[in-house]
């Protein structure tokens, strides 16, 4: 009983202390307005989840290990072509050895001991001893490493591979000082593998332009200069590279909302995120801000189970294709953000792209299109009782439509993720649902939980159709072999429609041992005119990057493909302040 | 029966249900679609490392042999490691648990204390306009969308006026700055914390206030609230020492569990504060089939919860004498 | 100076469909030391006009006309702060529904204390324990069970607790509203004996509610029979048991049977009805229509006071005719 009476006494003791504590708070907020110009404030959408470079899988831990890790070779900003990153030149290729050798540029670890041929040698070997996830598939033709002297390797291949350039070089190199004892004593353990991906490394010693000072888990990240980098002063792709920053923070915004608000009131410098449209009007009003809309490499598609009639069925997947109006999709859906795809390679991919392909519905009207896609599926054998387009030449609404055998064709789904995880991949499957309607095919969308669609479709092979997307294509096309080669067909494996075609994997098996990049280009080309006959996927868009920055303090951002959030533009950009 | 016959006997139960608990989720995690590995998306996952890795981490393995490990490594205090953080699930629970008791059971005590106390008063005043506005007042906050008022707060108080930061925790600026001391740390995460402490309250107030309104509305109908009119008791007399207690006995039980409940955060405020709480974990957890994590933190609420009902029912039996166990 | 004095008081209460009068020209006088029964069916009132003493009226009734005298001081023209000071000490009450007049979660004799603290807040803590000691031994409840919590208590120990708490504060007047209503007619007879011996003991004057004739005609010198609002007999014990004058009264008699073998008493027994017809407020005769003896002019005209002695009146056209 007496509880109660205490109670009052309690409450009127804690609100005035909230009071009290409240005030603190304002009072305190007037006080700490001093910034350092020097330090690159960066917003991230979520902190990364680990910087172990084996087991980072997630884009934000990817973004924070890519400052600090360094590959031999990157992407020229302009060309897309290999550049020499930690290498000093372009590798030697001999054809007769099936070898290729490296001059590694004078560059040193963060800890000032030298970037050695022995670093590369033992990169190459934890890689191939562990069957690293990831790695390993890039690595695993090379047949032996070799470090001539400290500042040259030499990689024996097995066999020609084309991608050994543009795939492999471009991977990052670790330390042998740090990793080896590591790896060592993960192969001690009952799951080498997992250990060596749950190895804690604290302070990850990188070659890289930033260097990691304090984590702070649930917080932010603080990275600072790394007097060592190789790149210091020095001009690569005829940038003269910093860093400038002294040090880069990364904070954590947790919605893309509070991220943009973050922008404009200055307690960021970028926000390394890739934001909806539906920001670009106020931050351009904003004089602070600016938004920088660049291509991607990306592919979103819907794709076809061409394992099972109808979808087995190329002339049926063509009138599919034909009746999808990707125009309409990019302006509403993606309210104008986005990159028409008429092949699996995104055209922003100047060098593999080819362009000479089937156009389909492309720029005929919906009438148009529906008699296009009409007149295709009657050519081989599919019948209606009231057909899309009346004898008069007018478009009506069909009924169902009747197989080549006479059967009428069962429903099927088009399979999509949830709103909630990419409205506009939902949206897609709903409005091609309507335009196959057109030609009484009975398709239904249906939005389905992440894990369970990737579970049905690329594990089980139990599906129609579906609509997914790759946000980030690597840039050499190797891809293409990996969604349309037959061997690829399998559980688990990545050609999830099943397309099987003997030509295409003929091309496909000669591209990767194409080491003239002219004839792989050929090859790579005619590839995608194969895979475009046939339609397994019909590529429907490529979204813009759509990025911000704050321009009051650091400018010079470097903008290529996939946007401005790269190592150019850590490496570039300048504190505005620094020059007065 | 006894306070202890009673502790023993609730124990009991708890182990069992705790039993249950524990193998339906490890049933419910395993008859989920997608299995960790095979949830990421790229490209450059052949099915042969997805093979080695599902191998490696004894995904392979029946379902018994699993649950055997499982039941095992609860019991040697081993949760497992996390899939996606590489790291014990135990270190990222404790790391992230105590920045949500510090948001949400903060937020959960002060708003249930503030909610009895208005119900208590408002309660008083039915029929008068000042009841009115406020009971409308707690039923528009209590069922405000929480994300929405969060993210207009940040843009009023942290935006446009200016008082708070944006999100997050802390301002790294101060942290990473070798002269802070701790009275300014712990000023700056205070700072950071009263935003979204201010939502959660003014949120969660609403609910209390409506359940001790209530409550005390139904009180003030007994008899033994006339006779301490009758007594000769002044009004708050009457309200705080005849009506309060009796009502307070049907919120106890609302406030124990809303209280067990807040160290599961709230995974959409976590997010648009930026705080680095165990929601956000468990969703990530849930959704990308970390089943080590997802596991083991919906076996800590489970605990937290089964023994919050325990103290909520002994609090109950020194409230309220006329049960006895 | 009579103790109390009522006089043509009105009370209503608001509703939906405007005011509804509970209690009409209600008007009666009570002396020191002497106990008065109101008898009457449930919902006549009769509760109204206890809760009216103690300024205990819902929040939706209201005094409409008249004045209760205390003492000679106007009851009605307390403050708030002057009636707390009033109740209990002056009029307490042993209430209806004993079961629940105890606060379940406060042992029984805190509450008891709690009443004495607040009106004799210069006693010390030994004079309040002597008082309560003396209260339960009045009332004979054992010492030890003075700080159990109420559902310790069987039904007649809470009855005989909440009349020690009822008389804690020493008052000039307790009003028992049906006061043994819940409990067995043992315990029943127990607790009327316990009041009597009280009033002998301590002189209080009380005012006793009951819709139990027999309850009242035990304990009470004075009767008021009320119907529907109004009092339509009052008198002395001997005059209105032995012979009553209203029908309604003698209706209420003859459903009673015998009382204790006192008063014998022989009638017809007719229906009883209790719903408010809307021509009773115009001033017609409200038991008319269930009245065996109704006249025409009882359906036109309204009812007249007789005075049968000083001390017995009546509220009839027809009072008088039957003897």
């Amino acid at each position: 009983m007496k509880v109660f009476f205490l109670f009052s006494d309690f409450y009127r003791k804690t609100i005035a202390a909230s009071f009290l504590l409240a005030l603190c708070f304002v009072l305190a907020s007037c006080s700490n307005g001093e910034k350092d110009g020097a330090i690159l404030r960066i917003g991230m959408i979520e902190e990364p989840r680990t910087l172990n470079i084996w087991l980072a899988s997630d884009a934000n831990s990817r973004k924070v290990i890519s400052l600090i890790y360094q590959p031999l070779y990157t992407y020229d900003p302009d060309t897309l072509d290999l550049a020499p990153w930690l290498a000093q030149s372009m590798p030697e290729y001999d054809p007769e050895t099936i070898s290729y050798t490296v001059q590694l540029r004078p560059a040193k670890w963060s800890d000032g001991t030298e970037v050695t041929a022995h670093d590369v040698v033992f990169t190459v070997d934890l890689i191939k001893d562990f069957q690293v996830p990831r790695y390993y598939s890039q690595w695993q033709f090379v047949k032996k490493t070799v470090a001539i002297d400290e500042k040259t390797v030499r990689f024996y291949l097995a066999e020609p591979r084309a991608i050994f350039l543009t795939r492999t070089l471009v991977n990052y190199i670790v330390p042998k000082s740090q990793w080896a004892p590591i790896a060592e004593k993960a192969k001690t353990m009952a799951n080498p593998l997992i250990a060596l991906m749950n190895a804690r490394v604290e302070k990850p010693l990188g070659s890289g332009p930033y260097v990691l000072a304090q984590w702070r888990e649930g917080a932010f990240l603080h990275l600072v200069k790394n007097d060592h980098f190789f790149g210091s002063g020095i001009e690569i792709s005829n940038r003269k590279l910093g860093p400038h920053a002294d040090a880069i923070l990364f904070k954590i915004y947790g919605t893309a909302d509070v991220g943009v608000l973050a922008l404009k009131k200055d307690t960021i410098d970028f926000f390394w995120w890739s934001i909806q449209p539906g920001y670009i009007e106020d931050l351009e009003k904003d004089e602070n801000t600016k938004v920088y809309l660049s291509d991607r490499s990306a592919l979103y598609y819907m794709g076809f189970n061409v394992r099972k009639p109808p979808f087995s069925d190329p002339a049926f997947r063509r009138a599919a294709n034909t009746v999808i109006d990707k125009n309409f999709i990019i302006e509403r859906v993606l309210q104008g953000y986005a990159a028409r795809m008429d092949s699996i390679v995104p055209s922003e991919n100047l060098f593999w792209y080819e362009e000479h392909l089937p156009r389909y519905g492309q720029g005929l009207s919906r009438d148009d299109r529906i008699k296009k896609a009409h007149r295709l599926l009657s050519e081989n054998g599919y019948t209606w009782e009231t057909a899309p387009v009346n004898r008069s030449g007018e478009v009506v609404t069909p009924s169902r439509i009747l197989l080549p055998d006479g059967r009428p064709m069962d429903d099927f789904t088009i399979l999509t993720p949830p709103a909630d995880y990419d409205p506009a991949r939902a949206t897609c499957g709903v409005i091609i649902q309507e335009w196959l309607k057109d030609l009484g095919i009975p398709a239904s969308a249906r939005p389905m939980s992440f894990g369970a669609l990737l579970q049905r479709i690329k594990d089980r092979h139990d599906f129609d159709t579906f609509i997914l997307g790759y946000g980030q294509l690597a840039l050499d096309p190797d891809y293409l072999r990996s969604f349309f080669h037959s061997a690829n067909n399998r559980p688990g494996g990545w050609n999830m429609s099943g397309y099987s075609n003997p030509e295409f994997d003929r091309l496909a098996d000669e591209s990767v041992q194409a080491m003239d990049p002219r004839i792989r280009q050929e090859l790579i080309r005619k590839m995608q005119q194969v895979v475009m006959e046939d339609v397994p996927y019909i590529p429907l868009y490529n979204p813009a990057a759509i990025e911000a920055v704050g321009e009051k303090r650091f400018t010079g951002w470097e903008q290529m493909i996939d946007g401005i959030g790269n190592i150019w533009s850590i490496c570039r950009v300048k504190s505005t302040e620094a020059d007065m | 029966m006894n306070l202890k016959s009673l502790l023993l006997r609730r124990s009991i139960e708890i182990l069992v249900v705790f039993g249950i608990i524990m193998t339906g989720l490890f049933l419910l995690f395993h008859a989920a679609p997608g299995d960790p590995i095979s949830m990421m998306v790229d490209l450059t996952m052949t099915p042969e490392d997805v093979e080695r890795m599902v191998a490696q981490l004894g995904l392979d393995q029946p379902i018994w042999i699993q649950y055997l490990y499982y039941i095992k490594n609860f019991f040697t205090g081993n949760f497992g490691t996390s899939f996606h953080y590489g790291r014990p699930v135990i270190e990222i629970i404790s790391e992230r648990l105590p920045n949500t008791i510090l948001l949400f059971t903060t937020a959960t005590i002060l708003a249930a204390m503030a909610g009895v106390w208005l119900g208590k008063i408002i309660a008083w005043y039915k029929g008068k306009a000042i009841d009115t506005w406020t009971t409308i007042f707690a039923l528009v906050c209590n069922t405000l969308f929480l994300p929405w008022i969060s993210l207009l707060f940040i843009w009023f108080f942290a935006y446009w006026v200016g008082w708070f930061p944006l999100s997050g925790m802390m301002t790294p600026e101060i942290w990473v700055n070798p002269e802070a001391g701790f009275f300014a740390k712990a000023v700056d995460v205070l700072h950071h914390m009263l935003l979204p402490l201010l939502t959660l309250f003014i949120v969660n107030t609403g609910s209390y206030l409506l359940i001790m309104r209530s409550s005390m509305l139904e009180t003030i109908k007994e008899d033994y609230i006339l006779t301490a009119r009758a007594k000769g008791l002044s009004e708050k007399q009457v309200r705080n020492r005849h009506a309060a207690p009796n009502a307070l006995l049907p919120v106890v039980t609302s406030v124990g569990l809303s209280l067990a409940f807040s160290v599961n955060g709230g995974a959409l405020t976590e997010t648009v504060f930026s705080w680095p709480g165990i929601g956000r974990e468990l969703i990530f957890a849930v959704s990308n089939s970390d089943y080590p994590l997802a596991m083991a933190s919906f076996l800590f609420i489970a605990l937290v919860v089964l023994v919050a009902n325990l103290i909520v029912d002994i609090l109950y039996a020194y409230l309220d004498p006329r049960i006895s166990y | 100076m009579p103790l109390l004095d009522v006089d043509n008081l009105t009370i209503a209460y608001h509703t939906r469909s405007g005011p509804v009068t509970a209690v009409e020209n209600v008007s009666f006088r009570l002396e020191r030391g002497k106990f008065l029964g109101i008898v009457g069916e449930s919902g006549c009132g009769k509760t109204t006009i206890g809760m009216s003493l103690l300024g205990l009226l819902p929040e939706n009734g209201f005094v409409r006309e008249g004045r209760i005298l205390f003492e000679g001081s106007d009851l009605l023209a307390l403050s708030q702060k002057e009636l707390q000071a009033f109740r209990w000490k002056k009029i307490s009450m042993i209430f209806q529904a004993a079961m629940n007049a105890l606060n379940p979660v406060h042992r029984v004799g805190d509450q008891i204390i709690e009443a004495i603290r607040i009106h004799n807040p210069e006693f010390s803590e030994e004079r309040i324990q002597k008082e309560i000691k003396e209260l339960y031994d009045l009332v004979d409840i054992p010492e030890q069970r003075i700080f159990d919590y109420p559902h310790q208590y069987s039904g007649g120990m809470k009855q005989r607790a909440v009349i020690a708490m009822a008389l804690s504060c020493r008052p000039d007047l307790v009003i028992a509203d049906e006061p043994t209503t819940a409990l067995d007619v043992i315990v029943q007879d127990q607790i009327i004996r316990k009041i009597k011996d009280i009033q002998r003991q301590r002189g209080i004057a009380g005012i006793f509610i009951s819709h139990d004739i027999g309850v009242v005609a035990e304990a009470c010198q004075d009767i008021m029979v009320m119907y529907r609002g109004k009092i339509v007999e009052q008198g002395k014990r001997e005059e209105v048991f032995v012979a009553p004058v209203h029908p309604y009264t003698i209706a209420l008699l003859s459903s009673h049977l015998t009382i204790d073998g006192v008063f014998d008493f022989h009638a017809d027994k007719p229906e009883v009805a209790c719903d408010f017809s809307p021509d009773f407020f115009a001033g017609v005769c409200g038991y008319a229509e269930s009245c065996s003896r109704a006249e025409a002019q009882c359906f036109t005209a309204p009812p007249k006071w007789r005075e049968i002695t000083p001390t017995h009146k009546a509220l009839c056209r027809l009072c008088g005719q039957n003897d």
